[in-house]
């Protein structure tokens, strides 16, 4: 059976991650290093804990009316004067984006994990254009060809030894495995790419209604770059993203960098259309200093379908914090090979719904142990258990569990126990 | 416990299936002297098939498994494993529309009354140590029992706390159908476990309060080989713990 074939290979997988000692090291240190952090940061700011009550509520009120949400945000940011644009999946998506973008084209580009479920840098290299990964854990995962493993520290599963010989190999010459040399590196070897792209990419951490204002939140300073140095800015951006308004969006702000460790972040950069001047005799001109192009386009895939669910909308309530990946029992043993695009419990449902489907989803929802931690910590209140325990229900009527579920379910049914009889 | 009470112990599949966990389970009952009915040693409540989706299955199999039980007289249910508690108490009335007709206790709640009752007497041993490991299914994803377990250790012995403990307890690794699914990787989350709670707590016993956290945990131990830790479900340690 399919399902089961899927499963063993998955098992594989985790059982060769489960062995993999330099995993093992840099998930350690990144566990340890995060946790402290957080914790450092909830109790500096208390106040952030009964502000996420207020957010889930601001959350749960745009997933109810995401559709109303996406046509005020495009009309404001059509107003000044952006491009916006509607995918109703990734397909659609990428035609759009290669509308915009065209081919021989170099672009830089900002972290996001939507991008992921685009296949961002696989299409718009195959058609012909050059991507340059501007985020230093994105960076050196895009050089050593692997998936992120993490949505906010996508190399958490590398070590800085193994860092040191892939930027050796860029180089030409031997790296030393101090991380300040090596972020040094990867500064000096980017820095002109800004300035010579024709595109920026970017995601969005929030987007708001009101006035179309993305908000960028960021600790390196690359998203500054990229979405200020090209002549063209494009964005493609989850519909769940969306904020009623600028105080809300900054509402969300101070939980997200909370919940993921930091007290503030170096930067956040609210955009909300192409630059402009009017500083000759008020006549606007577009392109100031920054972009002269703005596209934002909003993307489906699979959400609106998602906030349709009693069960499942709870997902949309996401804010990529990572906060449920670093207490969890199982994801710091095996970062994101328990994942597909989305990683960890909450990424389970993503993975069905948005970027995957059931199939890609089937193996990864077995490996929670539904002990409920993540809804914890979880600034959104998510209750991840909840939403594997519904795929799980998914997962048998489409007929896509794997053998040993159903052998326990039959013995069950049968004999009254899940054990096989001895002998 | 009244005259008019008739106590059922619905031991579970994965207790009767662990020598060592029955075993611990049955002295404690006999050294409490209550009477009992036994029920559930070849009966599995049907968390498996909920766990694993399979709700429309499991509907006619938990009738079956209801009617059974009901069928004793009994007016209440003691079990100690956190999945069969969880399923009687909140699934079989919400999601199958089954009232049993009598009350369902955790073991834990259970021992707790007993100690209130006077009707167990433990040895003072205040100079061990032990940890004690919120269970998942009675802790955050069930009712919080966390202060009834400590209770009666606290009454025999020093309870250590992991740093991160009750609701905010780091899961073991042994629930949600993963000691089936991924043996190995749950096996690897209760060393874990172990490595970050226990030891650094200089305690060599744990004691919790389930069958599956038991015996994850004892696995996870087994790998960690420059120490012995001893693990424990709190009915075997508590038989131990008892006057006879």
């Amino acid at each position: 059976m399919e399902a089961s074939k899927e499963f063993n290979a998955y098992k594989r997988t985790i059982y060769k991650a489960l062995k993999d000692k330099f995993l093992k090291t840099a998930l350690e240190r990144a566990v340890t290093a995060f946790r402290k952090n957080r914790d450092a940061a909830l109790a500096a700011f208390p106040e952030v804990v009964e502000k996420r009550e207020r957010l889930q509520e601001i959350k749960d009120k745009v997933i109810d009316n995401l559709e109303d949400y996406v046509g005020k945000a495009r009309e404001a940011l059509e107003k000044s004067h952006a491009k916006t644009y509607f995918a109703s999946d990734a397909e659609a998506a990428n035609e759009i984006l290669k509308d915009i973008i065209g081919t021989g084209k170099m672009i830089v580009k900002a972290k996001s994990i939507t991008s992921e479920e685009l296949e961002f840098n696989k299409v718009m290299t195959a058609y012909g254009n050059t991507v340059y990964e501007t985020d230093l854990g994105e960076f050196i995962v895009q050089l050593l060809d692997e998936k992120p493993m993490h949505i906010l520290a996508p190399a958490v599963h590398v070590p800085r030894e193994r860092v040191a010989k892939i930027f050796s190999e860029v180089a030409g010459r031997q790296m030393p495995t101090d991380p300040k040399k090596l972020a040094m590196f990867a500064r000096e070897f980017l820095r002109d790419k800004y300035f010579k792209a024709d595109v920026g990419f970017s995601g969005a951490n929030f987007i708001t209604a009101d006035t179309g204002t993305m908000f960028l939140v960021e600790n390196e300073g690359n998203i500054r770059f990229v979405t200020n140095a090209p002549e063209i800015h494009v964005a493609v951006i989850g519909v769940e993203k969306l904020m009623p308004t600028l105080s809300d969006a900054m509402l969300g702000l101070e939980v997200l960098m909370r919940y993921s460790g930091y007290l503030v972040t170096a930067y956040v950069s609210m955009i909300s259309g192409p630059a402009k001047t009017g500083d000759i005799e008020k006549v606007t001109v577009y392109g100031a200093h920054g972009p002269k192009e703005l596209h934002v386009i909003f993307l489906d895939n699979g959400r609106l379908k998602a906030a349709k669910d009693p069960v499942y909308r709870e997902m949309l309530r996401c804010l990529r914090c990572g906060a449920c990946m670093y207490e969890c029992p199982i994801y710091p043993l095996v970062s994101g090979h328990w994942g597909y695009r989305y990683m960890g419990g909450i990424g389970v449902a993503w993975t069905a719904l948005v970027s995957g489907g059931l199939e890609k989803a089937a193996p990864l929802a077995y490996s929670c142990a539904l002990c409920g931690r993540c809804k914890e910590i979880c600034p959104a209140g998510i209750d991840s258990s909840k939403l594997i325990e519904r795929l799980r229900k998914d997962l048998k009527k489409e007929g896509l569990v794997p053998e040993f579920i159903r052998e326990m379910a039959e013995m069950v049914l049968e004999h009254g126990t899940p054990y096989p009889k001895e002998g | 416990m009244t005259k008019n009470e008739k106590l059922g112990v619905f031991f579970g599949c994965t207790t009767a299936g662990a020598p060592h966990l029955l075993k611990g389970l049955e002295d404690f009952l006999s050294k409490t002297k209550v009477d009992y009915v036994p029920m559930g040693k070849d009966l599995c409540c049907g968390v498996p098939l909920t766990l694993a989706g399979y709700h429309d299955e499991a509907a006619e199999y938990v009738k079956k498994v209801a009617d059974k039980l009901i069928s004793t007289g009994i007016t209440k249910m003691v079990t100690s494993c956190p999945h069969c508690y969880m399923m009687f108490k909140n699934e079989y009335p919400e999601e199958f529309g089954i009232e049993l007709p009598f009350n369902v206790l955790h073991f834990v709640e259970f021992a707790d009354e007993l100690l209130k009752e006077g009707k167990i007497k433990l040895k003072n041993r205040k100079d061990v140590r032990i940890l004690y490991h919120d269970p998942c299914g009675i802790g955050r994803r069930g009712p919080g029992l966390y202060e009834e377990p400590r209770r009666v250790l606290e009454s025999c012995v020093q309870v250590v706390e992991a740093d991160r403990n009750r609701v905010l307890g780091t899961c073991c690794g042994g629930g949600g159908l993963l000691r089936a699914s991924l043996p190995k990787l749950a096996v690897a989350a209760a060393k874990r476990k172990i490595q970050d709670d226990v030891l650094p707590k200089g305690v060599d016993t744990i004691v919790t309060s389930c069958p599956f956290c038991t015996l994850n945990l004892a696995d996870g131990a087994a790998e960690i080989a420059d120490k012995e830790i001893k693990v424990f479900d709190l009915p075997q340690f508590l038989a131990e713990q008892m006057e006879d």
